[in-house]
């Protein structure tokens, strides 16, 4: 790979800006990738891309580069488990003592917002049944501005809108556009707010949550960068609220704050 | 999904029963091809319980996919069907699922697709 060190920089920026490390073995995915940003960007090489990155990274090209680095592999419900114990377990853990008159939930790596239009559905439809769930409002994050629009906007292809998504849901909660795009119908958006957070930086008054949903984050982190985001995560949890990790990951070795939780197969954490 | 399913596949196009046997190979002990409504009727009628799904096209000769899922309802059909289509008009789509498909999938679809829509009518 004759590009080895170019490659090895771009590398490093994304690990010191993300956590996101590259080994050696996927610097081809790497260069393929970069080759794109340069092409988007008017350079004529990868090489023309480097010498201007290495005066400085800023504006749209940190953002592409962010935005490479970032798995935004996503569907609606994925490990449906974890939302089944969101409704059958979590929420009615939170309210039984009757006194809590909103839920406040953070979707801390939303990619392009399948995870918290599925809260938003499964709540919504837990609902039908459980008329004490109380309000539920969402903050949605990614650390990558692309993706967080995407989200916003709500605007899935017809292939997106089908991972995951039974018919039925599809047609209560989303409107066909003229293209073939599907749109997040406004009374899913409703509580959901949108901000971009990096999690390995400050979280800058984000408030208190009952539920963390931070699902495969970790797994691309080094064990000291692991600690620090759960570290902060107990931070922003009231008593009792929960932390929801990727069916890969856990706090094995990372935490003492949480105890943890199984239901109809999910694993989840519960703060001490 | 621990049992190995048995799936009939409706469809009046080779490349998609091509393409759907890829697909389900992981999940299926056996799939089998017909090519039309009155095929598949005629596969049926003695032995309805035959399949764990049947996947059902919307438009195919000599009679549709709407037609089929009639008659083999009346005949007693008890499996679970899941309509596929490139009809993605919502209103089509609401038009099976309230005359009793399991599931409705769009085309086009990839492989997790399908085997997530299955998962989820067989579960």
């Amino acid at each position: 790979m004759e590009n080895i060190h170019i490659l090895k920089f771009f590398a490093d920026y994304i690990e010191a800006e993300l956590g996101i490390i590259y080994v050696e073995a996927n610097y081809f995915q790497l260069e393929h990738r970069l080759k794109d940003i340069a092409v988007q960007l008017g350079f004529t090489d990868l090489k023309a891309l480097y010498h201007t990155a290495s005066m400085g990274i800023s504006g749209q090209m940190k953002s592409l580069l962010l935005d490479l680095a970032t798995n935004n592999e996503t569907s609606f419900f994925r490990d449906a488990s974890i939302f089944k114990a969101l409704s059958e377990f979590i929420v009615p853990d939170l309210i039984k003592n009757g006194d809590k008159s909103v839920i406040n939930i953070w979707s801390a790596a939303s990619s392009s917002g399948q995870e918290v239009y599925s809260i938003a559905m499964e709540l919504d439809q837990a609902r039908l049944t459980n008329f004490s769930i109380p309000l539920c409002r969402m903050l949605a994050s990614d650390v990558s501005d692309t993706i967080l629009k995407r989200a916003e906007a709500g605007m899935y292809s017809q292939l997106e809108v089908q991972r995951g998504l039974p018919s039925k849901l599809m047609l209560q909660y989303f409107d066909k556009g003229e293209t073939d795009k599907w749109m997040v119908k406004p009374l899913l958006k409703n509580n959901i707010t949108f901000r971009k957070i990096n999690l390995l930086h400050y979280w800058g008054g984000i408030g208190l949550f009952d539920i963390v949903f931070c699902r495969n984050v970790l797994i691309y982190q080094s064990v000291e960068n692991k600690i620090k985001i759960i570290k902060e995560i107990v931070n922003h949890l009231n008593p009792g609220g929960f932390l929801l990790l990727g069916a890969a990951e856990s706090l094995f070795g990372l935490s003492h704050d949480f105890e943890q939780l199984v239901h109809g197969g999910a694993v989840f954490y519960r703060k001490k | 999904m621990t049992k190995k399913l048995k799936i009939l596949s409706v469809d009046d196009s080779k490349s998609i029963h091509a393409y759907l046997q890829q697909c389900l190979e992981p999940i299926t002990e056996k799939i089998e091809h017909v090519y039309n409504g009155v095929e598949a009727v005629e596969r049926l009628k003695n032995d309805l319980d035959a399949f764990d799904l049947i996947i059902l096209d919307w438009e195919m000769p000599l009679k549709d996919g709407p037609t089929t899922f009639k008659e083999l309802k009346e005949l007693g059909l008890k499996t679970p069907v899941m309509m596929l289509s490139s009809k993605s008009r919502p209103e089509d789509i609401m038009q099976m699922l309230e005359q009793g498909v399991a599931e409705y999938m769009m085309k086009p679809f990839t492989q997790d697709i399908v085997l997530d829509k299955i998962s989820q009518v067989i579960n």
